[in-house]
């Protein structure tokens, strides 16, 4: 496969998994701010999905229709659709009609005035709904219909990386949001939207049923490998991918992939358990710095990049 | 119940051939489609032109414009209503483009090694010399089977009589052949069951046909050699093409920064290194296919390909080269080509050309500038043109001006009217002019033309322009079993 190609695809798998964490995330908070307790910081909500826009004062539906839908703005959920579908066309002899179909469809619909305005005027859950099912459907075509080859292996390395540093930046974000595991009153019911944001709350409902705490949440994203979302799982599904790769093309770059991530799994597995805040930041910036050198490694050894 | 008020709406445009009607009756050819068609209501028929747009977008089947950075989708505008060709006249149009190919093949070889055409007088060496197109590399410059015109798009009209004019023959990197594609995906859905019924010969073999003649010229000893499509990137129009047809074949799409030459041989560059590249299906124009030799600031080619070229350790398709032959001035000598090389008489007609670097007919022009359409030799996509009726005087002065200053790059022919079909406009029937883009693909193996093509149409009422650049659309083309 062409090294443009396999970047490509792992950009797509990027974009698409941050489209729908934080279309999921832009729910749950649009909630909780109806129910009278944000889980964000609602005047740093842009800086929240790493969004630029100045304009602060605006109304809460305003400043969510331009994280979904402003097309100035870098990282909105539009401007993501855009880039995967840009992506998804430079790639279109590699990925099956269907999953392009699918992406496209995705594209026309985000662009569609009715449901910008509904989102205005109407009633802005639908939206979020109706964009978060239009997700839900790409990963149902992607896991159906595409082959499972490299560009299949690409795409989910994009996939969960995006996963894993989206789940390590928003756990951070919640910790510091909510006073982290001294929460009390409201601060603790601010983790129950954010395990809503994660895709977690029957899952975690499973073994601590009447009990929010939020050491156990926050361990639940880092280490649970049964949770989708988690970053264990991410790693796992990263090393999976790897060995894949290296199956099929067994060579020095495939080895050297595998040790890095072989590494960030480890630094996860054999963790100490929190002791403090600064043990706690300290741990989780070792391992977005493991994100990142799987990243590197990919731009070196796969993309071509330097 | 019979839709009869469709076909009583159709009013025929004096002095101008109709493919579906003559002499106030429906030719034979069209009456089975008619028959079935005339049973759809017209609510039933407003609802199938809205599906076919809703299908192309829905597909991506679009050309991006770009503006502020996002992307403006547009399809291109499809005419539900299919253009019918029966069987007899589409043999007359294969024998046609046939012969016009070899005879213009030949004519590469020949102008590009032993220059026989110039030195028997046929055709002017100044002709060929100062065309911008004739590539003083490739003289003496050996290609793969001694083909160049590997993939073409003639371009057919068919004036007042009705008998078929070859306008262009676009010998270089033709497009449009995904719409013929897409069309008749597009035709199956708006009319289940209609083309078995009507005995329509298919069209979705090409990509087919077109592997297995980019698969034989290959030198390499190998049942599978590398073949990969070179595109422009995803801003180029016809993108969307570049894909279809990658996708359709099974091999790589590649941009100009995905190829290295190292040591005169071309590689791609894998996440599993570099991997040797045999043959390339370029859709790159020749200046820009490498800066080392042609333009040097193009940043879609690659550099050194020229030479892996002349080398022979890569085949490049269509061959570099070939617009001497697209030139609207050597344009006028295929019938002699033909005559020369083939010792036959031409099948398809060409139209008459006045070239403007003679005085004689330079003067004949001016006085019968109403009557005439004017080119610039060199120019396609339906740019550079004056048509006395579109334009006006002060454009005509400029364009006139112009001419004289440098005639050897114009060529006027008298307006040929163009035929008419039937398209489906503001909810009836209505006539609009209409061309024909049939798609040969020549392999070692001989010519092949896939039966069908690309019919263009005008949109714009009593237009004569069919380039999707400017305002025209497409329609489906059924070539009929018998």
């Amino acid at each position: 496969m062409l090294s443009r190609v396999a970047e490509n695809l792992f950009w797509m798998g990027r974009y698409m998994e941050r489209s729908n964490s934080q279309l999921r995330a832009i729910r749950t908070y649009y909630v909780s701010v109806q129910d009278g307790i944000p889980f964000m910081n609602p005047t740093e909500i842009n800086d929240v999905f790493n969004q630029h826009n100045d304009e602060t004062e605006k109304e809460l539906v305003d400043r969510l229709f331009d994280v979904i839908f402003n097309t100035d703005i870098d990282n909105s959920i539009i401007s993501n659709i855009f880039k995967a579908r840009e992506n998804a066309r430079s790639v279109q002899d590699h990925i099956t009609i269907e999953l392009w179909h699918t992406l496209n469809e995705f594209y026309l619909m985000i662009r569609d005035r009715q449901l910008q305005n509904n989102m205005k005027s109407g009633d802005p859950i639908s939206v979020f709904d109706g964009l978060i099912q239009q997700c839900m459907l790409y990963f149902g075509v992607l896991d159906s219909y595409m082959y499972r080859g490299e560009g299949y292996y690409f795409l989910n390395f994009g996939k969960f990386i995006e996963r894993a540093t989206f789940t390590l930046r928003f756990s951070q974000i919640q910790y510091e949001y909510s006073n982290g595991f001294k929460a009390i009153g409201e601060e603790l019911l601010t983790w129950r939207y954010f395990l809503f944001a994660m895709s977690g709350y029957e899952f975690y409902l499973k073994s601590h049923a009447g009990n929010i705490e939020p050491k156990e949440i926050f361990n639940q994203m880092m280490d649970d490998v049964l949770f989708p979302h988690s970053i264990a799982y991410s790693f796992l599904q990263i090393d999976f991918f790897g060995e894949k790769l290296s199956e099929h093309y067994p060579n020095k770059d495939s080895e050297d992939l595998k040790f890095v991530i072989g590494k960030a799994n480890a630094a996860l597995k054999f963790r100490e358990q929190w002791k403090s805040d600064d043990n706690l930041f300290e741990f989780t910036k070792k391992l977005n710095h493991y994100i990142l050198e799987i990243v590197s490694n990919l731009n070196k050894n796969y993309f071509g990049l330097v | 119940m019979e839709n009869l008020s469709l076909l009583n709406q159709y009013k025929l445009e004096q002095g101008v051939f109709d493919e579906m009607i003559t002499d106030g009756l429906v030719r034979n050819h069209y009456r089975n489609f008619v028959h079935s068609f005339q049973q759809y209501s017209t609510e039933a028929i407003n609802q199938k032109d809205a599906l076919a747009k809703k299908l192309f977008m829905s597909q991506g089947i679009t050309f991006t414009v770009y503006s502020s950075g996002e992307g403006i989708e547009k399809i291109f505008p499809f005419d539900l209503i299919p253009r019918i060709i029966q069987a007899n006249e589409w043999e007359h149009i294969e024998k046609g483009i046939k012969q016009r190919l070899k005879a213009l093949n030949i004519f590469l070889k020949d102008i590009y090694h032993q220059q026989f055409i110039i030195k028997d007088g046929i055709i002017p060496a100044h002709l060929i010399y100062t065309c911008p197109y004739f590539l003083r590399e490739m003289v003496n410059v050996d290609v793969p089977f001694d083909i160049y015109t590997h993939i073409s798009g003639v371009d057919l009209i068919r004036d007042v009589d009705g008998s078929y004019y070859v306008l262009e023959d676009n010998l270089r990197t033709p497009s449009g052949v995904s719409y013929m594609l897409e069309n008749r995906n597009i035709s199956y859905r708006l009319f289940p069951n209609l083309i078995p019924e009507c005995g329509v010969r298919p069209v979705n073999h090409y990509p087919d046909v077109l592997i297995r003649a980019l698969l034989d010229l290959s030198n390499r000893q190998s049942s599978r050699p590398t073949v990969v499509l070179l595109t422009p990137g995803i801003y180029n129009s016809a993108y969307f093409e570049h894909t279809t047809l990658a996708r359709l074949m099974g091999i790589e799409l590649v941009e100009g920064r995905d190829l290295v030459v190292e040591n005169h041989i071309v590689y791609m560059k894998t996440t599993q290194g570099l991997r040797k590249v045999d043959v390339i299906y370029r859709r790159v124009d020749d200046e820009f296919i490498d800066p080392l030799i042609f333009r040097s600031d193009s940043l879609l080619g690659v550099p050194g390909i020229y030479h892996a070229y002349r080398r022979g350790n890569v085949a490049i398709v269509n061959a570099m080269g070939n617009g001497v032959a697209d030139d609207k001035a050597v344009y006028t000598y295929v019938p002699e080509m033909i005559k020369y090389y083939l010792n036959e008489e031409p099948i398809l007609k060409t139209v008459p050309t006045y070239k403007m670097e003679n005085v004689d007919e330079l003067d004949f022009t001016l006085k019968n500038i109403s009557t005439m359409v004017v080119k610039k030799t060199n120019e396609s996509g339906g740019y550079g043109m004056l048509m006395a009726g579109g334009s006006s005087e002060e454009e005509r002065k400029n364009y006139i001006q112009e001419i004289k200053a440098n005639p050897r790059q114009f060529i006027a022919q008298p307006i040929i009217s163009l035929s008419s079909s039937p398209c489906y406009i503001d909810g009836k029937l209505q006539p609009r002019r209409v061309d024909l883009r049939p798609y040969a693909i020549s392999s070692p193996g001989g010519i092949e033309i896939v039966p069908g093509g690309l019919t263009r149409v005008a949109l714009k009422e009593g237009s004569l322009v069919v380039n999707s650049s400017q305002g025209g659309g497409s329609k489906d083309t059924w070539v009929l079993l018998k």
